[in-house]
């Protein structure tokens, strides 16, 4: 489903390889400085690796138009203010999501079972849809970023250290959650993180982003 | 000391409607899109011009305020242009858009600085009655427009424009559907303002971002509604209270404000309205 072909960005990534199958989820980890943000942006097509491509289906990720490639990558990013707007209401964050890739018109399922997956969070969020979203806790955020983010069609999700400013129970309740919406539908999914505690708990596999290149890490249990 | 009184009070309600639609303009770019558009100058006078010649060639006045909105349109989007495609800054993109304009308006109006439109027929010539109805049809068109997917993708591209990208909104284009569309409602303010006065001056537009400004200060703060569509609305209600503050104040002997001193006065209350806005946030920062 993704394939790195030889990735190099300048004396980040040297020649970085890794293939990931339709529906498993697989952990990048790697000190700071790893390379692991420069990483993600080749993968979502927002840097432009020195040489290697990035396939995602068989199809080269450089030659997808912008609005196709938001339709087939889903990402999620440390910061969450940039993948929400704080002025606008729960509702309007999640009907801009549930546009996204072009297209006026809201699918009202999609919508409503949007509504339905935040309330599966139990921070009965979704009885709060008109509230401003500045108003909004970390953890909250967080999770209405991960609803935004799956509530399209996609076919890869991108986690870049979504549990970097989360309390530990906040941290584990949102790792469970990604583990459980990717597994009930199937999807591709690669999260990035420096943290260690998942290594064994999270996904299906777990590499190392370590001296520009990727390892597999040995499982316990 | 000499009051408002109903005429005067009559004619702020009318004028405050006109420029409420200016307002309601310069609100969507500065606010909505996050676009610091300068063109409006410009762009009120075209919609005055292009007014004042149709009328003038025959064109029946409601017809008149549909051409002038195209070239507001238009006037937006070359605006739109200059920035996105030639890279030039927003605030110069405007300033030389509303420059050319002059020279456009002046051969719009024949290569004369002013245009009389005082003895043919205008949306006013009954009553003031149409225009109340035209504004009132600009207004509810914002608003759908504002509560649709098309108005929450706009305000998405002013309020954060990487998450626009992000979520696969066309940042450039809702930035020129939003110039467009605000330009075109400053054309139809300076549409309906050259019918209201019976004439259309090039220079007429001089100033018009600031009175368009001070009535988003005063809307905002009579009005402060925290939904942005309904915030536009209250620019309306902005326009009209500032034309009241103003008639007050010019009507005033003992402030002894005379019609010279406009722009002063103008200025005070943007001033004071903002302070008064400072000194409550530092109230509720504690």
């Amino acid at each position: 489903m993704l394939r790195l072909d030889n990735i190099r960005v300048g004396d980040v990534l040297k020649g970085l390889n890794l293939t990931v199958s339709s529906g498993e989820r697989v952990l990048v980890i790697g000190g700071n400085g790893a390379g692991k943000t420069t990483l993600f942006g080749v993968i979502a097509g927002k840097i432009a690796p020195n040489a290697g491509e990035v396939y995602i289906e068989g199809r080269n990720v450089t030659e997808l138009s912008e609005g196709c490639r938001t339709r087939v990558i889903s990402s999620i990013l440390q910061d969450v203010r940039a993948g929400m707007i704080g002025e606008m209401t729960i509702l309007e964050n999640l009907r801009l999501a549930c546009m996204r890739g072009g297209g006026n018109r809201v699918c009202r399922l999609t919508l409503e079972a949007c509504m339905e997956r935040l309330n599966v969070f139990g921070m009965n969020l979704a009885n709060r849809r008109r509230e401003y979203v500045k108003n909004l806790s970390g953890g909250e955020k967080q999770v209405l970023s991960i609803v935004m983010a799956t509530s399209a069609d996609y076919k890869l999700l991108l986690l870049d250290e979504v549990t970097a400013a989360l309390s530990r129970a906040t941290s584990e309740a949102v790792m469970s959650s990604i583990e459980r919406i990717t597994t009930m539908e199937n999807k591709t999914c690669l999260m990035i993180t420096h943290d260690i505690r998942y290594i064994n708990s999270f996904g299906d596999r777990t590499v190392e982003l370590k001296n520009g290149t990727l390892s597999e890490v040995a499982r316990d249990g | 000391m000499t009051m408002l009184g109903i005429q005067e009070l009559l004619t702020s309600v009318e004028v405050g409607l006109i420029f409420g639609v200016v307002a309601m303009g310069i609100y969507m770019t500065f606010k909505t899109i996050n676009f610091v558009d300068m063109t409006c100058d410009g762009s009120f006078i075209l919609g005055a011009a292009t007014t004042a010649a149709t009328i003038k060639a025959g064109i029946d006045p409601y017809i008149s305020i549909c051409f002038s909105m195209v070239a507001g349109a238009f006037a937006g989007l070359i605006t739109g242009t200059l920035n996105k495609f030639c890279r030039i800054a927003d605030i110069l993109s405007g300033i030389i858009v509303a420059y050319v304009l002059y020279s456009v308006n002046l051969m719009i109006m024949g290569n004369s600085p002013s245009m009389a439109i005082i003895d043919c027929e205008t949306v006013f010539s009954d009553s003031g009655l149409p225009m109340i109805a035209i504004v009132a049809v600009i207004v509810l068109s914002v608003m759908y427009m504002m509560f649709s997917s098309f108005g929450l993708k706009l305000r998405a591209v002013g309020y954060n424009r990487q998450f626009a990208t992000t979520y696969g909104i066309d940042v450039n284009k809702m930035t020129l559907f939003g110039l467009a569309i605000s330009n075109a409602m400053i054309a139809a303010g300076g549409s309906l303002f050259s019918q209201y006065q019976g004439f259309c001056d090039v220079s007429g537009g001089t100033g018009m971002l600031v009175t368009g400004l001070a009535s988003i200060v005063v809307g905002t703060k009579a009005l402060p509604f925290k939904n942005e569509p309904l915030l536009i609305v209250s620019c309306i209600v902005g326009s009209i209270l500032y034309r009241i503050f103003l008639n007050v104040a010019l009507h005033s002997d003992v402030l002894g404000i005379k019609t010279q001193n406009l722009n002063l006065v103008t200025g005070l209350i943007i001033v004071s309205i903002m302070m008064m806005k400072r000194k409550e946030q530092g109230r509720c920062l504690g």
